[in-house]
């Protein structure tokens, strides 16, 4: 996971210092990333938003309060970009044509096995994403990607628990449906 | 009726209370299909997280946080530009609006200045029984005007001509 920056580093890039803002970057980039990759899952446009959202957090930086942690508001504006991503008129258009583009590294690059493995349930996943609606999409990519808390995920997305849950049991069931059928494949290879 | 909000409960067992998990327990121990429905859930969850720990990895971190810094750096020349051209904005507006009153102000001074001489001139005359832009009345206008010792324009010219004229001859 990231560092947590320091409340130094934060007030300082509030008083306009490019140099605590590059440290900001550098703390948050990859979890930034990696947020907008699985909402989006595209390389290209994944990397334009992180790039959008850090802007917007620069220009926005004297809005920000002290209770609220760094990272929520970060994972608030690239949710929030990335909603209107889905809402543009050219993605609709281009929904069917996204890629499967896995800018992974997987850990356990010694097993083939277990790298095939992982890439299957990967695609499973993003297939299985693409299924859902944005909101679900977020829901799921931030309780069960990201492993956010329910307080946590509400607070990004503004909207209520019992919001959160019904979106959450669709993405579920959606997903299941789909490991379904990874689950009936893993068990013939046993 | 009972499995099926059993099932929809599976799906959210996290983020169920004690009591409801409790409820859900006590059910699935009883109900082979809830049981198999849960297992299969948690089977699920466990992959989920494995791919939710995968690092996601962008092609060119560098190249993203340099984009990202050039856009800040433009982003701040740009705010103290705008800043500049707001205050010589404003400068300047503030400025052509002095000048506007200034202008404005030596206007109707000079106005209400001709408006009282005018005023005068034909209040006198009128009350005289001399009705306005008659020749009865220029008639009076003039007569004042030789009284009070004043010269018109045109006489002004042509007394500056016979002067010019008398220069001429006598070079």
């Amino acid at each position: 996971m990231h560092s947590p920056t320091t409340p130094e580093v934060i007030k300082a890039a509030k008083a306009g210092s490019v140099k605590a803002f590059e440290t900001i970057v550098d703390d948050h980039q990859v979890f930034a990333y990696r947020v907008a990759f699985r909402l989006i899952g595209d390389t290209q446009e994944a990397e334009d938003i992180v790039q959008e959202s850090f802007i917007s957090l620069w220009k926005n930086l004297d809005r920000y309060r002290a209770d609220l942690k760094l990272t929520t508001w970060l994972y608030r504006i690239i949710v929030n970009k990335c909603l209107d991503y889905f809402k543009s008129t050219t993605t609709k258009q281009n929904k069917n044509k996204v890629a499967l583009q896995f800018a992974v590294a997987l850990a356990d690059n010694n097993n083939p096995e277990k790298e095939f493995e992982s890439n299957e349930l990967l695609k499973v996943i993003h297939d299985a994403s693409k299924l859902l609606t944005p909101k679900q999409r977020a829901v799921f990519v931030l309780r069960d990607l990201e492993g956010l808390e329910v307080s946590e995920v509400c607070e990004i997305l503004s909207i209520s628990a019992g919001n959160l849950k019904s979106n959450l049991y669709y993405a579920r069931l959606a997903m299941s449906e789909k490991l379904k059928s990874f689950n009936e494949h893993e068990t013939s290879y046993l | 009726m009972k499995c099926a909000k059993i099932e929809s409960l599976i799906y959210l067992y996290n983020e169920l209370d004690e009591r409801e998990k409790l409820y859900v327990d006590v059910h699935k121990d009883g109900c082979a299909s809830c049981r198999s429905l849960f297992v299969q859930r948690g089977q699920q969850h466990i992959w989920i997280r494995e791919v939710g720990a995968m690092p996601v990895l962008a092609a060119s971190p560098p190249r993203i946080k340099r984009n990202i810094m050039q856009a800040i750096e433009a982003n701040k020349e740009n705010s103290f530009t705008e800043i500049i051209n707001i205050v010589t904005m404003y400068w300047l507006r503030a400025s052509l609006a002095i000048a506007s009153i200034l202008i404005a102000g030596l206007f109707f001074a000079q106005r209400s200045a001709d408006y009282s001489r005018t005023v005068l001139n034909s209040t006198n005359s009128v009350s005289n029984g001399i009705r306005l832009n008659t020749p009865q009345f220029l008639k009076a206008h003039l007569k004042r005007r030789e009284s009070a010792n004043q010269i018109s324009f045109y006489d002004c010219l042509k007394q500056s001509d016979s002067e010019f004229l008398k220069n001429l001859k006598a070079n």
